[in-house]
């Protein structure tokens, strides 16, 4: 007996990069970004969409990879950690967490700077209520949380200066 | 000393945090060899059975699978899931209990002892493989009876589980003066009952080995784990491997909490990989995660307490009873735990730890170790006595607080005596920043309840139960930057940072010219691992002796270079200076060049540095909580939480300061909402993080940390440990908030809102909430004696 299922072709961008993938109906775009492209910044902590390790932003929006099947990614623009930081350097959220010391062990880091930049990209002045509501579905076990939102709202400050 | 600091004390930023923040570091669970292949566990239905048989042939034959393996394949060597070297195993068990009882594992046995212990690994192409053959391997099961509590296993109709002193316990003993004398001296005596809850770490990163078999034979294992070299000597001793052939090498590590200080499958992976001679990978799901790694030890305890009129607490009489499971691992060690981590100079104490067996998978290590069981029981206990007696509850607690010059707490077997203690600062700024001694401000409506309280806790820089052990060394590249390299690995607390600031201090360089590697058992120097808040103290005074040595080493070639003399010479922030103006003489980047390329006598400069530690510092806490209840839905809320901790010296302060927050959030989960709940049949029926709460960014209030520096004197610059103390004070602080707010003592953790809206209740039916202390309840028997 061999293991053998149908797999569908699929196109996505991530980072700007063009890709065109043969997946199977059960696949998790996280998967496919990890093991097929290789791109392990984006992390899976529960495979169940509780945690938010997996958070990238797919056509705007944050979004659970582990549970968004890669089909469903089919025309979709991706954008993961790998492709926060641009040829100016890190953006202003991943100064911030790496200033503050708001990064520990690090593996909710990805998510979190995902989750919060979907926040940024729509409300350029957030709340700490709305930062803590953004992030509400990523799990940290390290920080209790506080650097990260401290670091959100001040690239949040940042941003706004940036702007004017 | 007193020289001005350029790094230690500074907010510098962590070596791994850009790597971290970009998606860069890379992960045991990010490696992805060419030709590996995916392992997978089965695991057993139930909780307690035989395995009279299991046939693989139907799983064996499926398209893709390397290798089925069951316990007839591994070699039948105990070991102890501690990772501990065999002398110290025991711990503080009787000599008694034998040590086939400690060292009470097999990779795979015939016997299961808990639902969900491995019976049989696959080894396959692919994940899905892998799980399709799990399901044609056929198990035959002889089901036994099984227990999941400590009254059920200590009941005379238990099933036998596991040996001890006696069947399915090992009762531990330890006795300071003389209880009895103590309790007669006594004018009152309380006594209270507290249980406390399982607890799982959850570290983000679920456990991951992945093991690479080289055809010379030898094999690369990279792991979570937190002890690389317990699990190189664990590998030898069962698989019977020359060390010589073993490289375990710990990647950036997604949390460890103590979870990773366990034997985790580490072992079984490198034999797999072996057995097929192909790279394999095993990586535990979130579910097995939360499921079957070990957990905090859910524990029952009894404290009575003999006090004299004047507040002086003259005794202590203590019993715990830990669910240790099914295995022994860390039980032992953190029963002891629970006997030394007071900070109370009573000199009186009869402590009785009962580990027992139950079928539940093994409790082991977690952050505090011990110490958040007994300080929320203590703390709590103390707390009513002093309310009882009409003292201030801080009074009262320093009243009893060990002094600067007495006999260290910690100490059991070693003489060492406590020559830093910042508690009454602690007191003093935590008091102040929560308003404690302020008039109390009302609840912000009629439907809620408003509390403060406080809990006290001390805890170690690295094992007390004998001398720690660390090592590490420092290099000087031809350019004058850094390469510090130790076996003690940054879990993510942030120790690589603070190892690099000593010894970038010390050396006289500029952080952004060190670099520090942990660890990879082939590199960096032996270590006992990354457990007991030991790496602030232990490693670092490590890191401290070499990095002195190489500063040696690099000013004799200054002195040679210069034509001046060495005891005029030192460094400060990458330059050679006169040591009595601190005038620039040369750079150290040019000094290290002269070294390899110019000297006399050319040499790299490199030292190593062993550092058996000469105490064991406590490090002391206070945590104060100002609190609300919701009278309608029992729901607290945390309006402000302060956490004032003496750590001697911050090496670096927002470090400092992220390990008390991460400690604060995992302590009030511990109090409210954590707890792992088991059916009729032991089967964990919250093992996601869905049911299984964890704090999430909404849930937790604003922490207020306080760093208070009372200076260590035999610490590197002064420093104590920090990583495990700020979890456990939490749940008595919030305890004794929730009795100042309904006049009830909460003693059964955690304080879900059911529990809490039956205080509510309490408390509406009672109309007034304070209790008059009825002192003929408290009476010392005096006719007893």
């Amino acid at each position: 007996m061999i293991l053998m299922s149908q797999k569908y072709k699929v196109n996505f961008t991530v980072n700007g990069d063009q890709y065109e993938r043969y997946v199977e109906a059960g696949e998790t775009l996280a998967s496919v970004l990890r093991v097929e492209l290789g791109l392990t910044g984006t992390k899976v902590g529960c495979d169940r969409g509780d945690c938010g390790a997996c958070t990238v932003i797919m056509n705007g929006k944050a979004v659970k990879s582990c549970i968004i099947p890669a089909l469903k990614a089919d025309g979709a623009e991706i954008q993961t950690i790998e492709g926060v930081a641009d040829e100016n350097g890190l953006h202003p959220i991943q100064q911030e967490f790496v200033e503050l010391a708001a990064v520990q062990c690090g593996y909710c880091t990805p998510g979190l700077i995902m989750a919060s930049k979907a926040l940024l990209d729509e409300n350029k002045n957030p709340t700490e209520e709305e930062v803590r509501e953004a992030i509400g579905g990523n799990i940290c076990r390290c920080t209790g949380y506080e650097k990260p939102v401290q670091a959100i709202l001040k690239a949040a400050k940042k941003l706004n200066g940036e702007c004017l | 000393m007193e020289k001005n600091l350029n790094v230690v004390g500074k907010r510098v930023q962590r070596v791994d945090a850009i790597d971290k923040a970009t998606g860069a570091a890379k992960y045991t669970s990010d490696m992805y060899l060419p030709g590996m292949l995916i392992a997978k566990l089965l695991r057993s239905p139930y909780a307690h059975a035989n395995i009279k048989s299991i046939n693989t042939e139907k799983a064996k034959a499926l398209e893709g699978v390397k290798a089925v393996v069951t316990w007839e394949d591994v070699p039948r060597v105990r070991y102890s899931t501690a990772g501990y070297p065999k002398e110290t195993i025991p711990g503080l068990v009787p000599p008694t209990v034998p040590m086939t009882e400690l060292e009470d594992h097999y990779l795979l046995d015939n016997k299961v002892r808990y639902y969900g212990e491995a019976v049989a690994a696959v080894v396959a192409v692919d994940e899905k493989t892998a799980n399709k053959a799990l399901e044609l391997i056929d198990v035959e099961y002889e089901v036994l009876d099984a227990a999941f509590t400590i009254d059920e296993a200590l009941a005379e109709d238990a099933p036998f589980i596991h040996g001890g002193t006696s069947k399915n316990v090992i009762q531990t003993e330890i006795i300071k003066g003389d209880t009895e004398q103590g309790f007669k001296e006594a004018d009152y005596i309380f006594e209270d009952f507290y249980t406390t809850q399982g607890q799982q770490h959850t570290c983000m990163e679920s456990s991951c080995s992945v093991a690479n078999y080289e055809p010379s034979g030898k094999i690369t294992l990279w792991s979570t784990t937190q002890v690389p070299y317990h699990i190189r000597r664990g590998i030898s001793e069962v698989l019977g491997i020359p060390m010589s052939k073993i490289r375990v090498i710990k990647p950036t590590l997604g949390g460890g909490f103590g979870e990773r200080q366990m034997v985790q499958n580490e072992i079984l992976t490198v034999f797999l990989a072996q057995y097929v001679k192909k790279p394999v990978r095993l990586e535990i799901s979130r579910e097995e995660n939360i499921a079957l790694t070990t957990r905090r030890h859910p524990s029952q305890i009894r404290i009575k307490s003999g006090v004299k009129k004047d507040g002086t607490i003259v005794a202590f009489d203590i019993e715990t009873k830990t669910n240790a499971g099914a295995y022994t691992g860390h039980s032992p060690y953190v029963t002891k735990a629970m006997f030394t981590k007071v900070p109370y100079r009573v000199p009186n104490v009869t402590y009785r730890g009962n580990i027992v067996y139950t079928n539940l998978s093994d409790s082991g290590a977690f952050r505090g170790y011990g110490n958040p069981q007994i300080s929320f029981a203590r703390e709590c206990h103390l707390d009513r006595i002093a309310k009882e007696l009409g003292r201030d509850p801080i009074e009262f607690r320093l009243q009893n607080f060990v002094r600067v010059g007495e006999r260290n707490p910690l100490s059991m077997n070693q003489d060492w005596i406590l020559e830093s203690c910042g508690i009454k600062e602690c007191f003093e700024k935590g008091a102040k920043a929560i308003g404690y001694y302020e008039p109390r401000k009302p609840a912000s409506s009629k439907n809620k309840l408003r509390g403060m309280g406080f809990a006290v806790s001390m805890h170690v820089s690295g094992t007390s139960a004998e001398p720690d052990f660390s090592s590490a060394q420092v290099k000087i590249n031809e350019d004058g930057t850094l390469i510090v390299l130790i076996g003690s690995p940054d879990l993510g607390q942030g120790s690589d940072t603070s190892h690099g600031q000593v010894a970038a201090e010390i050396v006289g360089v500029k952080m952004e010219n060190v670099k520090v590697y942990s660890a990879d058992t082939d590199f960096t120097s032996f270590d006992m691992g990354s457990y007991a808040s030991r790496q602030s103290y232990v490693g670092g005074n490590a890191v401290r002796k070499a990095a002195e040595k190489a500063k040696a080493q690099l000013l004799e070639f200054a002195a040679e270079m210069t034509g001046q003399d060495v005891r005029n010479l030192d460094t400060a922030d990458g330059w050679v200076i006169r040591r009595e103006n601190g005038r620039k003489i040369a750079t150290i980047e040019d000094v290290a060049h002269f070294s390899v390329y110019n000297a006399r006598d050319r040499k790299f400069i490199n030292a190593t540095a062993s550092y058996q530690a000469l105490n064991c510092p406590p490090s002391f806490a206070v945590h104060f909580v100002d609190l609300e209840i919701d009278k309608e839905t029992g729901e607290i809320e945390i309006l402000k939480f302060v956490a004032a901790h003496d750590v001697g010296k911050a090496v670096n302060p927002a470090i400092v300061e992220a390990q008390i927050e991460g400690s604060v959030a995992q302590g009030m989960g511990f109090s409210l909402t954590e707890d792992m709940i088991y059916d009729k049949n032991g089967r964990m029926l919250n093992p996601n993080f869905t049911d299984y709460k964890v704090p999430r960014a909404k849930d937790m209030p604003k922490v207020e940390s306080i760093i208070v520096e009372d200076p260590e004197p035999s610490g590197p610059f002064g420093a104590k440990g920090v990583g495990e103390i700020g979890i456990a004070p939490a749940p008595g602080a919030i305890a004794n908030a929730i009795y100042e707010a309904t006049g009830v003592w909460m003693k059964d953790l955690p304080f879900t809102k059911e529990k809490v809206l039956k205080a509510v209740e309490q408390y509406e039916a009672r109309g007034a909430k304070e209790l008059p202390f009825k002192e003929k309840e408290h009476e010392a028997e005096k006719s007893g004696r």
